[in-house]
């Protein structure tokens, strides 16, 4: 494990964890009860039918198998009919009437499991309780009288949507396909990408009253067992009423209680997921949520996007840097043309100078006010932009138009100069790459830039960069530094930072995140054929 | 708790420190030339400051000025202020009484001294503009024959403030021709040697040299241009001593670096002086080497390495394909640039102005001697030898090789 040893204690806050770790992790999966399952069906129906009173989308079906009476139970709408009709079908017509009587009754469920049932999977369950829980999981249960055994049929077809494309990180090449809410559907398509058998994936069920099943999924020799292991734990640290989407999850695992950035990664594209597990991150999947959460994350890995690994490195490396000068403008240019246009005139040219000077002649507000009146203005757009039906959307682009553009100008409220730097703002914090969570977030960055230089000018931008790089680089993502390479540097790293090195080039993963198997790629670069020498034929 | 709380409470910290020194743009008199005069009133020598200042509005296309001042009526671009008092800032003193918004030298580009304040010594005039925090050094200097505030009262056709034509004439054609750009900072570095001859570009006011018929009849004089061409030399102590004429100027600028391009014109090697051909200037560079002669002074070896392209051949005579021709050619590009070197020089000696900066040179290049020499530098400096070595390399000679006629008279 190389000098690993050396490095990481500094940034896996180890003590601190172990102090966590002794309030006691709750048992996953639950139940925590136990009850014996009877072998008389009817103390059986009995205590299911008391758990589920008042419970009309519970289905109780009672049924015969020759002379044994069955029972199955399951949540209406949640099981795929055509499979439950097999079932009926299987028992009540294609059963021999002599197996009931060859059979010893206490072993006809098993024997029932292995020889008529047509089902994908089926579990044995002996606990009563965690047979009732597997109801409330969408699965249909199974109770022969006689056995004291639960068998649970897996029939599931939860209530979905068909495949649709991915609508925040959206691509020209590349797949298309996008996660969606069942569980299943996403480790699936995780998987179909990624057929290692050493991709591993651990269930937990989170959610006290939701039962939510959450799957963590890693490489298991290319993830750092350390870091996976800190998933585990705070994975199992969660105690919460209901989780109903990943998003939740990610503010009740991440390294910090308050941080303005996201330092776990959301994705809806599952090969962005699978490319991360390939690199030594973890995965995890919550039921019902059509994002996947994947960490450890790093702060340049919002301004990448899942396009710049399919196109052309040369390509990719010009556009990075225009990323990076958006995320300048985009933190930035409101409080650097308020600070220069009040603190630092001299600073601009001299055509420039006047061009500022007479726009703002009529303003009757200074520039801070002016900048924070339109910033205000364009983040309404934006939040009602998202909020409002998309009927109603039009409406709104054209008052913002027209307001913004046209009438505040006109009227000499705002200056033109400063409807550009909002416009080249907004547009800018559109043009981050995949970091949706990182445009939301750098607005608050911005309006402090804005403060900071319209107080105390160039000096407080400086103080505001300042502040936001100790809080940047002191931030952490399951250990690991968030603006790594940069902060720690790791020249070697750098193949993806700044422009995305050709997929010969990058040889190695990232060794602050991944585990032991560092070689990422052994082909050689290409190269044009070794030149022959010219064949005789071709002479004739 | 606490720590939020202080968290929340440091950055109004921030806010009671900060602000005091915010103005907006808007709310400043930017002035971008100034010209200092020494006028006699009321009894005792006053400055006079006038200030060129912007009027932004007029500026913006579509607002206020509808097309920027162009028609009558229309408010102007620049106006110019003037006041008087017993010093520059006891001057500028009088001028914030009489416009609206605070003066701002951040964007002062040009310094006009008088000819008369320029005489009587500049010292005093470059006090504040250096000691003030606004103003920057690399705004240009120049010095205006008569008054300097009837400069800026110039009103340009084309360009609507003298202050900015001024400066733009500087940044876009300094070196060329007798153009010598000399900026605030530079000026006032010479002029702290003690033994350099600083010099400024002269500005003139002249009538203009074509006006339309239509412009005669409306207006009763003639309307007056601006030229911008020669030096003005300084003595060490900062008093105006002599203008140099044009030749006298280029030579000057061979010697301190500031020919960016010109015309060379050279007699032609055939025809002689008849047909004279226009060397064209693309690169020099000047070096001056210290000699310490067995008497104890210096002697000045002035290098200067130029490239020339021919730029025209005012002739009819065939002979241009001989490499003879060309090597004649930089022979005589070489005496042109000597000549005119030498003639500055002789004319510096005779005013004891050590416009090159020779002194300079002797004390970065022999410190000990310089060091008994400095203090009679001022008699020194007019017996000095110096001698000038101009070493020329001929690029190319356009698109045409022999001028038209003479290729008929081949076939």
């Amino acid at each position: 494990m190389r000098s690993r040893k050396g490095v990481l204690p500094i940034f896996f806050r180890k003590k601190s964890l172990n102090q966590r770790a002794s309030t006691g992790p709750k048992q996953v999966p639950l139940p925590h009860d136990y009850k014996e399952i009877s072998t008389s069906l009817k103390e059986n129906e009995a205590y299911l039918r008391q758990e589920f009173a008042n419970t009309t989308d519970i289905v109780f079906r009672e049924f015969y198998m020759g002379e044994t009476r069955c029972l199955a139970v399951w949540v209406d709408g949640l099981i795929n009919s055509r499979v439950s009709h097999d079932l009926f079908r299987s028992l009540m017509l294609d059963v021999p009437p002599e197996v009931s009587r060859k059979i010893p009754s206490r072993d006809l469920a098993d024997y029932l499991n292995r020889h008529f049932l047509p089902f994908y999977s089926t579990i044995r369950v002996e606990d009563m309780v965690e047979l009732k829980r597997w109801v409330l999981m969408h699965k249909m249960i199974l109770l022969v009288d006689g056995s004291p055994v639960g068998l649970v049929l897996d029939a599931e077809t939860p209530p979905t949507r068909g495949m649709t494309e991915p609508v925040l990180e959206s691509v020209v090449t590349g797949p298309r396909d996008s996660f969606l809410e069942p569980l299943r559907i996403n480790t699936a398509l995780i998987r179909s990408r990624l057929g290692d058998i050493r991709l591993k994936s651990e269930n937990f069920i989170v959610g006290r009253r939701s039962n939510t099943l959450v799957t963590l999924m890693y490489v298991e020799d290319l993830a750092n067992p350390e870091i996976v292991e800190e998933a585990r734990q705070r994975l199992s640290r969660v105690d919460i009423d209901g989780l109903i989407d990943s998003s939740i999850l990610k503010e009740l695992i991440q390294d910090r209680r308050y941080s303005l950035f996201p330092l776990i990664k959301v994705s809806e594209r599952p090969d962005k997921v699978v490319a991360d597990l390939l690199e030594g991150r973890f995965a995890i999947v919550v039921d019902g949520s059509p994002q996947v959460l994947t960490a450890p994350t790093l702060f340049v890995e919002f301004l990448q996007t899942a396009e710049d690994y399919y196109m052309n490195p040369i390509v990719v490396w010009l556009v990075r840097l225009f990323r990076y000068l958006a995320l300048f403008v985009a933190t930035n240019l409101p409080g650097l043309y308020v600070a220069v246009t009040t603190f630092h005139q001299e600073m601009l040219p001299i055509p420039l100078v006047f061009t500022v000077a007479g726009a703002r002649e009529t303003v009757p507000f200074p520039a801070f006010i002016e900048a924070l009146s339109i910033l205000i203005t364009f983040e309404l757009l934006w939040e009602a932009g998202i909020r409002l039906p998309r009927i109603v959307g039009g409406a709104v682009n054209i008052v913002g138009a027209l307001i913004l553009g046209q009438a505040a100008v006109q009227a000499g409220l705002v200056s033109q100069a400063m409807v550009i730097v909002i416009a080249a703002t907004a547009i800018s914090n559109f043009a981050l790459g995949s970091g949706y969570e990182l445009a939301s977030g750098i607005r608050l960055v911005r309006l402090i830039n804005l403060v900071a230089g319209s107080v105390l000018g160039l000096y407080g931008i400086a103080l505001g960069f300042l502040a936001f790089m100790v809080h940047l680089t002191a931030l952490r993502s399951f250990g690991v530094p968030y603006m790594a390479p940069l902060a720690p540097l790791r020249l070697r790293e750098m193949k993806d930072v700044i422009y995305r090195a050709p997929w010969w080039d990058m040889t190695r993963r990232p060794a602050l995140i991944a585990g032991e198997d560092l070689t990422r790629s052994k082909t050689p670069p290409p190269a044009p054929p070794p030149e022959r020498p010219p064949s005789q034929s071709r002479r004739k | 708790m606490r720590k939020v709380v202080v968290t929340l409470l440091l950055p109004l910290l921030l806010v009671t420190g900060g602000c005091w020194d915010q103005r907006e743009i808007n709310d400043l008199a930017m002035v971008v030339a100034t010209a200092a005069d020494v006028v006699h009133e009321a009894g005792n020598e006053q400055v006079r400051l006038t200030l060129q200042i912007a009027n932004p509005i007029a500026l913006v296309p579509g607002q206020g000025g509808g097309g920027g001042g162009g028609g009558p009526g229309a408010p102007k671009a620049f106006w110019t202020v003037a006041g008087t008092g017993r010093t520059v800032r006891a001057a500028s003193l009088s001028i914030v009484e009489r416009i609206p918004k605070p003066i701002f030298f951040g964007q002062d580009r040009l310094t006009l001294v008088g000819e008369r304040a320029a005489r009587l010594g500049i010292t005093p005039l470059l006090d504040r503009p250096l000691r003030n925090r606004e103003t920057r050094r690399s705004m240009y200097l120049a010095i205006a024959r008569g008054e300097a505030k009837r400069v800026l009262e110039v009103e340009m056709p084309t360009f609507r403030a003298t202050g900015l034509a001024i400066s733009n004439l500087f940044d876009l054609e300094g070196g060329r021709q007798a153009i010598m750009p000399v900026d605030f900072g530079e000026f006032a570095y010479n002029l702290s040697t003690g033994t350099t001859s600083p010099a400024a570009p002269v500005v003139e006011v002249v009538p203009q040299t074509s006006i339309s018929a239509e412009d005669r009849k409306s207006l009763g004089a003639v309307p007056q241009a601006i030229k911008v061409s020669r030096v003005a030399v300084f003595s060490p102590g900062g008093k105006l001593v002599d203008f140099f004429d044009e030749k006298e100027t280029l030579g000057l600028m061979w010697v301190l670096n500031k020919i960016k391009t010109r015309e060379i014109i050279v007699p032609c090697p055939v025809e002689g002086p008849v047909e004279p051909v226009v060397m064209g200037l693309v690169r020099s560079k000047s070096r001056i080497i210290v000699h310490l002669e067995k008497n104890g002074l210096p002697s000045f070896e002035v290098k200067v390495r130029t490239t020339c392209d021919l730029w025209e051949h005012f002739g009819t005579h065939p002979g241009l394909l001989t490499p003879q021709y060309y090597e004649s050619l930089e022979r005589r590009v070489n005496t042109s640039i000597e000549r005119e070197i030498m003639h500055t020089v002789r004319k510096a000696q005779s005013l004891h102005a050590d416009v090159f900066g020779f002194g300079e040179e002797v004390k970065r290049q022999h410190y000990p001697e310089w060091k008994r020499m400095a203090q009679d530098w001022p008699e020194i400096f007019p017996v000095v030898k110096v001698t000038v070595k101009a070493e020329t390399g001929f690029r190319h000679r356009g698109l045409s090789v022999e001028p038209v006629t003479a290729r008929k008279e081949h076939r």
